[in-house]
Parts: C-alpha cells; sequence; structure tokens
C-alpha cells in the first residue's frame, strides 16, 4: 500500500524538509531520504525494504526493524496519514 | 586594516540585544574598514544573520554549555574555511570559555583582546561587593544566595524593594516575598545558582562603556539612559562628559588591572548624590554602535590592541550625541534557513567577497 | 556495484531552541568503542550489562595528582582516603598501596580498612556516630580520632580513665563559610562553641587536643571557601594556643573537592568551572604556609578527598532496553540500569556516550531507568544518536559514592571490574539472588505448599 502524506511537503537536496501546510521543518539522515523519496514517488511500502537492502550494506533483518521504526515516526509526527 | 577577517559572536538583537551587531556596525563604520565579517551565531533565528548588510558569512557554532573542545573543534572548522584574525566574543556567559581556550586560540593564529581570569573573578558579580570593600568603591548592599535555605536572611538584610539578578543575566526588581521567590526560580532555572539580591537605590542611571589595557583607560563612553524597555536595556540614550563617571570608571578598572571591553553601570541616588558602582561586564555593550557617533569608535580600536598595536588613549568622547533603537522586521529566506539547519553555515549572498 | 554504507534512517523535528546548532561532531555521538584498549561490547558479553569498570590507570593519576600538587606546596602532608565514597576493597587498596592513609566514618568502614592491612596509626577516625567499642579500639591501635560532639568526648574521657592515661584528639569545628554552612558536624566557630569545647576538653585533664578537623561540603568549586576556611583555622588555633596552651600536631581541611561531572543547576560544565589541583592547593596552602606562627613548625597537613579521587575513573555500561516515543513527540530511551546504581543522578547531570558508531545526527531524548517508578530518570534532555534495543552507552565519571550507596532493588546488582595495564580483574562479581537472600528465612507456617513437577494442571 502506498502511504499517504497528510500535507504538502518538500524534501530538498541537503534533507530538509518543510511542511507546507504547518511550517513545521525537519532533517532527516541520507537512508531516511532515500526511503522517502520512494514514498514519495508512490512506492509501496512493503517494496522499499528490498530496495533499501539493494542499495546500503545492511542486513535484511536490520533494515526491516529500521524501516519499521522510521514509518512509525513519520506517522507519529503527523507527516504521513 | 588591510583584509582583516574578524569574528564576532552575539548576534541576536531581539528583546534583550547581544552587543554583536553594534560591534559589527561600529567596525564597518570606520573610515579604512576593509574587511571580511564571520558572525557566529547560536541559533538559526539569531537575527542578525538575516540583516543584508552585515555579514559575508555565518556559522553556527555550539552553545558554551555544550563543551570546550566542541566550541574549539567548530572554531578550527571556522578558521579554516574563512580564517579569523581576530575573535570578538560579545556575551558574558561566553567569556569564561574564550578565555580558556585563549593560548589554544592564539596558537592558531586568533588574536583576541578579553579580560584574564583573575579579573573576571575581581569582578564577578559575586564578589564584586568584595572588590569594592577592598578598593573603596562604593557598591549597593548584595547577598549571595547559594542555597535557597537562605533566602528570608537575606531578604531581611537587603530590604525591599530589591534587585534580583542572574549571574550572567536578567534583573528584577521585587517588592514582595514572591516576586523574590518567582524571580530567583527564574533565574535559577535559567542560569543556576548563586542569584544576587541587591539594595534598590533610587536615582539616575548611568554607564560607562570603557576600553583598557592594563588598567590605563583607552577609550570611555559615559551615557545617560533617556529611554530603557521594561528590562532596563537601554533604548534611548545621550553620551555624556562627566568627570566624576570619568574618575569612577579610572579608578575601578585601574584597580582591576583591566584588560579588555567593559560597560560600567553606576547609580546616582537621587537624595545624596552618591555614585554607586553596580556592575563591571566584561564586554561591549548592545548600544556600542553610538560611539561610531560621538567620536568614541570603541571596537575599532579593539582590533588595534587584540593586534598587539599601540595605541594612543582617545580623546573623550563628544557629548549631546544620543541614539534611539528601531526595531524593524527583515526577510528571512528559507534557503538561509535551511543552509544553517543542514549545513551549519551561510555565506551571504548579497555580500560581495573580497578575493584575497 | 559497491552498497553504500548504512545508517539507520532518521528524522529529526526543528525545535527552537533544540539541537539545530550541533556542528561538527557531538561528542556524545563519537563512540567510544573502547575502555584503555577494552572492546566495550567484548566487556558487555563476558560480564554482562550493566557493568561497572575501573581505569586502574587513572584512578593512579587522580591520587597521585592531588598527593603531588599538595607534597610539593606544603612540608608535611600527608592525604587520607575518605571511605565513603567508594569502598570497594580494590579501589581502597589500590589508593593506600599508592601511599593513602582511611578517612573512615564508622566501625564497618574502620574494619574494612584494618582488615586491608592498613596499620591503626594510619587511620582517621570522624562522623558523628562512634560507639565505644569502636572509639576504644581505635585509640588501642593509635588511630587519629576527631570528635564531633560532648557526648562523644565524655565517652572518650571514660576511656582515659580506664586506659589510666590521657588520650590525644582532635576536635571537628565548623565555620560558617557556605551557604547553608554544614552545622550538622561539630563545633561552631563563630558562636564560640569551638572555644567552649577546646575548653572543656583540656580542662578535664584526661584529653590532649592535638587536632582540628574540618570539613565544609562536598562538591566545593568556591575556592575561597578553603581559603577562608584555612584562615579561620590559624586564627582559631592561634586563639586556643594562647588561651589553653594547645599545640597542634595536625590540622585537617576535610575532602570537597569537585570532580568533571556538572551538577544540574549549574549553566556552564565542570570543565569551566571546577578548579584545578593547582588552584585548591594554592587555596589551602598558601593561606597555611603564611601564617604567623612564632616559629612553630606548621603542623601536619590532612586532606580527605573522595569524589575528587574516584569519581572520574569509572564508567558505567548500560545497555538500551527499549526505545519510545513520548505523546508530546520526544524520544524517550530505557536502559537496563536505573538511578538505584547511580544516584548521584540526583546531583549530576551525566554525560552518555554510545559505543558503536550511530552517526552524527542527534535528537532531544528523555532517559529512563529500569526501574518500575516514575522517578527514575537519568536524563530529561540528552542529545543522543539513534540507538537500538541491546546496543551500548557508556557513562563517564560513575565512582563517587554511586558504589556505596547503591540499593539492590527489583534487579540485581552488576559486577565490577578493573582494567589495569591490558588485565582485566574482576573486584567484585554480579549479585546472585542466593546472595540477596542469603539472610533470610522464611518459618515452617509461611511455606507454601509445593506442587508435584508433574501435576501441573488440575
Ligand atoms: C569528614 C569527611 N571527610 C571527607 C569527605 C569526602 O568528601 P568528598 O567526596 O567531597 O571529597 C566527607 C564526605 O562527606 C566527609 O564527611
Amino acid at each position: 500500500m502506498a502511504v499517504k502524506f497528510t500535507n504538502d511537503v518538500t524534501l530538498s537536496k541537503s534533507g530538509f524538509l518543510f511542511d507546507h501546510a504547518s511550517g513545521q521543518t525537519y532533517t532527516l539522515n541520507p537512508t531516511g531520504q532515500f526511503i522517502f523519496r520512494l514514498l514519495e514517488q508512490g512506492e509501496e511500502s512493503e517494496r522499499v525494504l528490498p530496495q533499501i537492502v539493494a542499495e546500503f550494506n545492511v542486513s535484511e533483518s536490520t533494515a526491516r526493524k529500521d524501516l519499521d521504526d522510521f514509518l512509525r515516526q513519520l506517522h507519529e509526527l503527523g507527516i504521513t496519514e | 586594516m588591510n583584509d582583516l577577517h574578524v569574528a564576532v559572536t552575539g548576534l541576536h538583537a531581539a528583546d534583550n540585544p547581544a552587543p554583536g551587531i553594534g560591534v559589527i556596525r561600529s567596525l564597518k563604520a570606520a573610515g579604512d574598514w576593509n574587511g571580511t565579517i564571520i558572525g557566529l551565531a547560536y541559533d538559526v533565528y539569531d537575527t542578525g544573520i538575516y540583516d543584508p548588510d552585515l555579514l559575508d558569512a555565518t556559522y553556527l557554532v555550539p552553545y558554551p554549555n555544550q563543551g570546550m573542545d566542541e566550541v574549539f573543534a567548530r572554531l578550527m572548522y571556522v578558521h579554516e574555511q574563512a580564517r579569523i584574525d581576530v575573535l570578538i566574543p560579545t556575551l558574558d556567559s561566553e567569556l569564561g570559555l574564550y578565555r580558556k581556550l585563549a593560548s589554544r586560540l592564539r596558537e592558531a593564529g586568533i588574536r583576541m583582546f578579553i579580560p584574564d581570569d583573575e579579573m573576571m573573578r575581581a569582578r564577578a558579580k559575586s564578589n564584586l561587593v568584595q572588590f569594592c570593600e577592598e578598593n573603596g568603591i562604593p557598591t549597593p548592599d548584595t547577598f549571595v544566595l547559594r542555597e535557597l535555605g537562605s533566602l528570608d536572611d537575606a531578604i531581611e538584610k537587603i530590604g525591599y524593594p530589591l534587585w534580583v539578578k542572574g549571574v550572567f543575566y536578567d534583573a528584577y526588581l521585587c517588592r514582595t516575598r514572591d516576586d523574590v521567590l518567582r524571580s530567583v526560580e527564574k533565574l535559577r532555572v535559567t542560569w543556576g545558582l548563586p542569584v544576587l539580591l541587591q539594595r534598590s537605590i533610587s536615582g539616575e542611571e548611568f554607564d560607562v562603556c570603557a576600553l583598557a589595557k592594563r588598567g590605563e583607560l583607552v577609550g570611555a563612553l559615559p551615557i545617560r539612559k533617556t529611554r530603557v524597555t521594561e528590562k532596563g536595556k537601554a533604548w534611548a540614550a545621550v553620551s555624556l562628559r562627566n568627570p566624576e563617571l570619568a574618575e569612577l570608571s579610572a579608578k575601578t578598572l585601574s584597580a582591576l588591572g583591566w584588560s579588555g571591553p567593559c560597560e560600567l553601570e553606576i547609580m546616582q541616588e537621587a537624595r545624596t548624590k552618591k555614585l554607586y558602582l553596580l556592575e563591571i561586564n566584561p564586554r561591549f555593550p548592545a548600544w556600542i554602535y553610538l560611539g561610531a557617533g560621538a567620536e568614541q569608535n570603541l571596537p575599532r580600536v579593539l582590533l588595534e590592541l587584540a593586534l598587539g598595536n599601540e595605541v594612543e588613549p582617545l580623546p573623550p568622547a563628544k557629548s549631546g550625541v544620543g541614539f534611539v533603537r528601531h526595531a524593524t522586521d527583515l526577510i528571512c529566506p528559507l534557503a538561509y534557513l535551511e543552509a544553517l539547519t543542514v549545513g551549519g553555515e551561510l555565506h551571504h549572498p548579497g555580500t560581495h567577497r573580497r578575493q584575497s | 556495484m559497491e552498497k553504500k554504507p548504512y545508517m539507520k534512517p532518521t528524522i529529526v523535528r526543528h525545535t527552537p531552541g533544540g539541537v539545530l546548532n550541533k556542528f561538527g561532531r557531538p561528542p556524545q555521538t563519537v563512540p567510544m568503542r573502547r575502555i584503555e584498549g577494552f572492546d566495550v561490547s567484548e566487556l558487555a558479553g563476558e560480564y554482562g550489562s550493566p557493568l561497572f569498570v575501573l581505569s586502574v590507570r587513572e584512578l593512579k593519576r587522580k591520587y597521585r595528582e592531588l598527593d603531588r600538587t599538595f607534597r610539593t606546596r606544603y612540608p608535611d602532608f600527608q592525604l587520607a582516603y575518605s571511605y565513603k565514597t567508594n569502598y570497594l576493597k580494590s579501589v581502597c587498596s589500590i589508593l593506600h598501596q599508592e601511599g593513602a592513609w582511611a578517612e573512615v566514618v564508622s566501625g564497618f568502614e574502620y574494619d574494612i580498612a584494618a582488615d586491608l592491612g592498613v596499620p591503626g596509626g594510619r587511620i582517621i577516625f570522624n562522623g558523628p556516630y562512634k560507639t565505644r567499642g569502636e572509639l576504644k579500639r581505635a585509640f588501642e591501635n593509635g588511630s587519629i580520632v576527631n570528635i564531633d560532639n560532648y557526648d562523644e568526648m565524655q565517652v572518650i574521657e571514660d576511656l582515659a580513665e580506664e586506659f589510666g592515661r590521657t588520650l590525644d584528639v582532635g576536635l571537628r569545628i565548623n565555620m560558617d563559610l557556605n551557604d547553608p554552612p554544614w552545622h550538622k558536624f561539630g563545633f561552631n566557630y563563630e558562636s564560640g562553641q569551638a572555644f567552649e569545647a577546646v575548653r572543656r576538653a583540656t580542662s578535664g585533664g584526661k584529653l590532649n587536643v592535638v587536632g582540628l578537623h574540618m570539613h565544609t561540603g562536598t562538591y566545593v568549586d568556591d575556592l575561597t571557601i578553603y581559603s577562608r576556611g584555612a584562615q579561620g583555622m590559624i586564627d582559631f588555633y592561634r586563639l586556643i594556643r594562647d588561651n589553653f596552651g594547645v599545640r597542634l600536631k595536625y590540622w585537617d581541611l576535610g575532602g570537597g573537592f569537585a570532580s568533571m561531572n556538572t551538577l544540574h543547576w549549574a549553566y556552564l560544565p565542570a570543565e569551566q568551572t571546577t578548579p584545578t589541583v593547582d588552584q585548591y592547593a594554592d587555596a589551602i596552602c598558601s593561606v597555611l604556609l603564611a601564617a604567623d606562627l612564632g616559629g612553630e613548625e606548621p603542623p601536619k597537613l590532612f586532606i580527605e578527598p573522595g569524589r575528587a579521587i574516584v569519581d572520574d575513573p569509572f564508567y558505567l555500561i548500560t545497555s538500551v532496553a527499549a526505545q519510545k516515543r513520548l505523546p508530546n513527540g520526544r524520544r524517550a530511551v530505557v536502559l537496563d540500569t536505573g538511578m538505584n546504581m547511580i544516584s548521584s543522578v540526583q546531583w549530576y547531570r551525566y554525560q552518555f556516550q554510545s559505543a558503536q558508531d550511530s552517526g552524527t545526527t542527534v535528537e532531544d531524548t528523555t532517559v529512563y531507568g529500569a526501574l518500575c517508578m516514575n522517578i527514575d530518570v537519568i536524563n530529561h534532555s540528552l542529545s543522543l544518536p539513534p540507538v537500538r534495543r541491546g546496543e551500548l552507552l557508556v557513562i563517564p565519571r560513575v565512582g563517587a559514592y554511586n558504589l556505596s550507596q547503591s540499593w539492590q532493588f527489583i534487579y540485581l546488582r552488576p559486577a565490577v571490574i578493573a582494567i589495569d595495564d591490558g588485565r582485566v580483574h574482576v573486584i567484585k562479581r554480579a549479585e546472585t539472588r542466593e546472595y540477596v537472600q542469603q539472610f533470610e528465612q522464611v518459618p515452617e507456617d509461611y511455606s507454601l505448599p509445593r506442587e508435584p513437577a508433574d501435576g501441573a494442571a488440575s
């Protein structure tokens, strides 16, 4: 399932995220940016994991736990619905 | 002043303005200015960053309480990127740290002109009473509160109304025990203990900004605040010619053997006309830019002293020159925020960068 | 194709006055993988987590620095280590090997010192409560005893009678130096109590006042308290010498020197506020040595530091038990240890370093201890890099008062190891349930019936 963003957001190349509706800003690290870009493009969250494993030097089990954490954080911060 | 690179801290000019902006404007107002100003900021919203005419580059630096090595490492990074010839710290809470870093900075080629530990200790708010007693300089009764347990003793000793003062900043005039409690708590949370309780003297407040080398005055700018904010900060003032203020300033700085800039806060009691020394702040005041108009450009002279050059004492300040502080709104591009937040530095596109 | 290095993905919300300006590498993200050459995760793997680690080299360095600094200034100087700060036998023993005497404040501590082989003459016995038996033993062994109150003075006079000789004693005095002053201990100087106490002690003919003792507080970073205290000591000595012919053999300025931990209410970190050993020594010795004692050799000078010696050389390795998001969006981390093991969190804003590379992004985090008590908060606001369950953190400078004040609660207390020149010694094994419960017994009447092992479901 593709994640749905709550508000209009812009992620710049530097990892700076601006929420146009709330005015809140955030910083994402490179792995966070990689995931965020995929979600932005409408990638299904289940299909993100293999792409992390393909791109980065990480085991699937670690990446799965971290991805889970990250998606939950996006939700808890009110960025995704 | 050929292509001198000067780094300045204290860029936040909000309700309690930091002196950095005034220092920078003073330097730029000197006829021979031809250098680069590097702003050292603590927060992406430090207001001075957004003044298009002020800075050539801004770097965020760690707060002094984040540790000496962190601050030093950051300064070395800035030095590598932008070169710092002279550094002018302008905040009380930084000075202890810069004092401790002074020799390491000097080795790296960064010069400062700030008071040493001994002088800093003697004028510290908690030691000032003793210093004044030993040197025959009048100061109001003060109680140094190191533990809340002795609050009532202190109140009894000083009597209302009294000032509750933080060791670094902020002071509140209190008339009841509740006032005192609230103020002490506010200060304790922000700046820690001790806090000071000081007898309130009713009268006229004067300020003197001075620059001295080994106890000798190099320049002094006495003012009277003609308008103050709720916090007692000057928003309008006028420069003075007043031999008594000059004498008290000279006596104080000579007793301290002072080297560096400072601001002396002095009260003249209405009833007795007697002058009392309230505080010695070991840095320029926020209103220092007035000096540029009163023939007493002390930041400009400080550069010479920092570089180790001999300077002649300035003739007395021109009296009757006033200033008003004027708040204005600056446009704050999101790109500035992004650059500072993500990268910690901003090279101001508006200013023209000189080739060295 | 080469894969990119991986970091746990993070997103950090910007908050005013938050962690926006940590440029350069924030120190807590610089991994502390090793302590004295030993891999932190291997140590935790072998000896368990949490784990206290002592660097013997640092302990000796601290001792030697204090000892040398005072000794080079003051001709007849002796350091007595304050046992209460940390009375692990190995710690005390190492310090005695280095030359320290023992400063004890109870029979329990006295026994530890005696048991380690410290000669009685090198034990200073202080404290407000000493039993008659303990005092008797101390005098028999030739220990230094500093009297705290009149009741104690009476007991000692009784002992003098019993021994049939006069006894050499010291008096603990207190002065109005700090705020509030420590009036709990000894006799007050300003009010004249101390003067009266000397009169009383010398007039009975059974006691010989040979020492003055003072300890004004702990974590004292105001140098003037020492210099004013030293001056007060001199003035008082002149007074009792002139009035009662007292001749001092020693004066003891106590402990109280600050460590490199930062107090919660201090704005600046300890590195910027804690005086150096040189400054402490100057504050005390320059005053004492300037005293005009009319040609008399200055008495022996004792100091009794605890915190300043043992705080810094100890580390606590702890691991992350869980991570949470609080309802207000803040991150929280739960550790596998709690305030029962580091009770000094009441005073100290402890620093943490992660033991693995967790990236350089930090987030403002609340750190909870493992106890099932809401007050078990180790740090309300700490910038931490992202960490996962099981990852290790190191808290430096935990040696003072924590181990001697720890209490067993809910969990068993961890092991303490010492690292010394490439070797690891276990100096205290981790507790077992048997150890904790060894003195308990359940009377027959309260015993539960034991089900036969296989009769599980009924
Ligand atoms: C009598 C006496 N001496 C020495 C000390 C050691 O103090 P510190 O650990 O602050 O050096 C104490 C501590 O309370 C004490 O009571």
